[in-house]
């Protein structure tokens, strides 16, 4: 792997509550390498949207950071995004890591043109840039995401959902940033729709060696987009590896459940199996793996003490005290 | 098989809001939701509506349990028919209106957003016994115990830990149990299901549909499905039915849809789910431009601006009538044939 462009370390950020705090990233570690394309599936409340405000800094006022760092790196020079400033950081945020944000149709301002709101950040982070050059830079970026450059001049309201989210895409590539985090990129579209975008973001990562963090409750949808995996439960990533090594030979017994409670509309029709119970209270998290009051596999020592995230195999991660036999699918 | 459900040229008309000086019948323009919509349900064999945002989907499903007023068409419940002694009811002019209580009970509804459609000021109690107390039908005492009983039927047990709870202290996964409660309990013959497991995830989605399909085979109720998801579909029904602008464009048997589509749209929706498979490559769809809006649309075949297979005639010809291939297998198109 070349050098990562964000590494993110032990990440830990919990909201304080009244009666405690919640943790919703609790010691979380991956990296990222420049052009990778990395997903990040768990289910609600599993932490996975609270990583990704983590790493852009958007912070609400009751959150913070416990411990860890995350490493943001560009021409050589390795920073910790933890400890910046908030001044130092509006250098890097949009300019070096954007977002496209879950409900984009929701985050266009209806009053503004859309070519005025994508133009904004441009302006602000290259103080001078000429008009000539901003809209030479929307125009293409128009084209790249699949929408004719003549409608920069229109509003929000004259684009379908599909154009609004090609729009708030060509908005989080407009500073040309190293990292896009893409939050449930697709999720409100219809599935021709998705299916387009996906594979539209697919090209630009590869062309222009952007690394993107697609984050989802929808395996099947990002499996197509993404070079490796990361699933989360309850604040933490329990298994991490290529895209198809968790498809085909899942180790972490939720990722495997998880396989198995998803319809296909392909070969067998499987019976689907719900996982029982319900994720823990990250106010007071069980002592032992977090998924062991719903794992079928779960013995003493799961409830007793936390398994590390350990290789099991090749560059497959999993963090589980009787992880499935890897090498037997193999 | 016995038919539960049946529905003839079922239509469905939203008129836009006029324009300043322009208010008059004749110039008004209108949103196609429904338009000449047919099929039939029997008993054992449901039915799922598939289809993208904006379809018709959720208001044939509407229509049918009597929540909105078709324009045209008529509605068969049991062989005898409701059509407007659904939605008028005690107001309805020159129409039997004995049974209607009865009818009403018999066709239920689950609606898609578990955290919206259930009363957050009342109990679950209170939300699961008011079928009962609006039918007036049992006892006090009668009522707790089917309330009890119902509650267990769908994994929420001991029931006595959840009757006097209410809805936000429970899950999106309890929540939709108790939709399901509160549809089942009045043992309806039919029930209208719109994506009752849309907002769930995938580890609760699964137990959900099992539910679902467990209880009303146990109560011998025949149900239509609405999803968008045709993955979901093949796991819950006998039949689908493919809906595309108010139109129905393919309809036919699950696993034949699944294996052999007919009609252009049908094929550039299967071909763009997602398979969580690294094996499987999947192409680009087949399918031009992107969904329009039905209104007041042209006479012609309503998928025409989007066909991969068009050819002119299709511009001159109406909107083309479902044709059976298949021994039950019917599509809308005047190329595939």
């Amino acid at each position: 792997m070349n050098h990562p462009v964000l590494e993110v370390r032990d990440l830990k950020m919990h909201y304080t509550i009244k009666g405690g705090s919640v943790k919703a990233v609790d010691g979380v570690t991956f990296s990222l390498a420049k052009g990778e394309a990395l997903g990040v599936v768990g289910e609600s409340g599993c932490g996975k949207t609270s990583l990704a405000m983590a790493i852009l800094r958007l912070l609400t006022e009751n959150a913070s950071f416990v411990s860890g760092s995350i490493f943001f790196s560009k021409d050589g020079d390795k920073i910790d995004l933890v400890r910046l400033g908030e001044e130092e950081m509006r250098r890097y945020r949009w300019k070096e890591i954007s977002m496209i944000f879950q409900a984009a149709m929701n985050s266009l301002n209806p009053v503004y043109r859309v070519g005025d709101q994508i133009a904004e950040a441009m302006r602000t982070h290259f103080p001078g840039i000429s008009k000539e050059e901003i809209s030479d830079r929307i125009s293409y970026l128009f084209r790249l995401v699949g929408l004719d450059p003549a409608r920069v001049n229109r509003y929000p309201h004259e684009y379908s959902g599909g154009m609004k989210q090609r729009a708030i895409i060509a908005m989080a590539l407009i500073c040309n940033p190293s990292v896009v985090i893409a939050d449930e990129p697709t999720t409100a579209l219809d599935v021709i729709v998705q299916g387009r975008i996906l594979k539209r973001l697919r090209n630009i990562q590869e062309e222009s060696k952007t690394s993107i963090i697609y984050i989802s409750h929808d395996i099947a949808a990002i499996a197509q987009v993404c070079d490796r995996i990361a699933i989360m439960y309850a604040g933490k990533i329990v298994e991490l590896a290529g895209t198809a090594a968790i498809l085909k030979r899942p180790a972490h017994h939720y990722t495997s459940a998880l396989m198995a409670a998803f319809p296909s509309i392909t070969g067998q029709k499987k019976k689907l199996v719900a996982i029982e119970g319900e994720p823990p209270d990250l106010v007071n998290p069980p002592v032992g793996c977090r998924f062991a009051s719903r794992c079928g596999a779960a013995e003493k020592i799961c409830f007793e003490s936390e398994p590390e995230c350990a290789e099991i195999g090749e560059e497959h991660l999993a963090a589980c005290h009787f992880p499935l036999e890897v090498e037997i699918h193999a | 098989m016995l038919e539960v459900l049946s529905i003839k040229n079922l239509t469905k008309l939203f008129p836009l809001p006029g324009r300043f000086f322009r208010t008059s019948r004749s110039t008004l323009r209108n949103v196609h939701a429904v338009d000449d919509v047919t099929f039939e349900i029997s008993d054992n064999d449901s039915l799922a509506l598939v289809g993208e945002s904006g379809c018709g989907k959720t208001t044939t499903g509407r229509l049918i349990v009597g929540l909105e007023k078709p324009s045209g068409g008529r509605i068969f419940f049991e062989g005898k028919e409701v059509t407007d002694r659904l939605t008028d009811g005690k107001h309805a002019n020159n129409v039997d209106r004995s049974d209607i209580g009865e009818i009403r009970r018999k066709i239920q509804m689950i609606f898609q957003d578990p955290y919206d459609s259930l009363n957050p000021r009342m109990t679950i109690d209170e939300i699961v016994s008011e079928p009962l107390v609006v039918n007036q039908l049992g006892t006090a005492k009668d009522r707790t115990v089917k309330v009890k009983e119902t509650l267990e039927a769908v994994g929420l047990s001991p029931a006595s830990a959840y009757t006097q709870r209410y809805p936000h202290e429970l899950s999106g996964g309890q929540r939709q149990r108790i939709a399901i409660a509160r549809a089942v309990i009045l043992n309806p013959a039919f029930i209208v299901a719109d994506e009752p497991t849309s907002m769930l995830d995938v580890s609760v989605r699964a137990g959900i549909m099992e539910l679902f399909r467990n209880l009303t085979e146990r109560i011998g109720a025949t149900y239509l499905y609405i999803t968008h998801d045709l993955a979901v579909a093949r796991y819950m029904v006998q039949r689908i039915a493919v809906m595309y602008l108010g139109k129905i464009v393919e309809i036919g048997p699950t696993e034949k849809i699944l294996a052999n589509p007919l009609h252009p749209y049908t094929k550039a929706l299967l071909q763009a789910v997602p398979v969580p498979d690294p094996e499987v490559q999947k192409g680009e769809p087949d399918i031009l431009g992107q969904i329009s809006k039905p209104i007041d649309p042209p006479d012609y075949c309503r998928f025409y601006d989007r066909c991969p297979l068009r050819i002119d005639s299709c511009a001159r010809e109406k909107h083309p009538p479902l044709r059976d291939y298949d021994n039950g297998h019917c599509a809308a198109c005047y190329v595939i044939d």
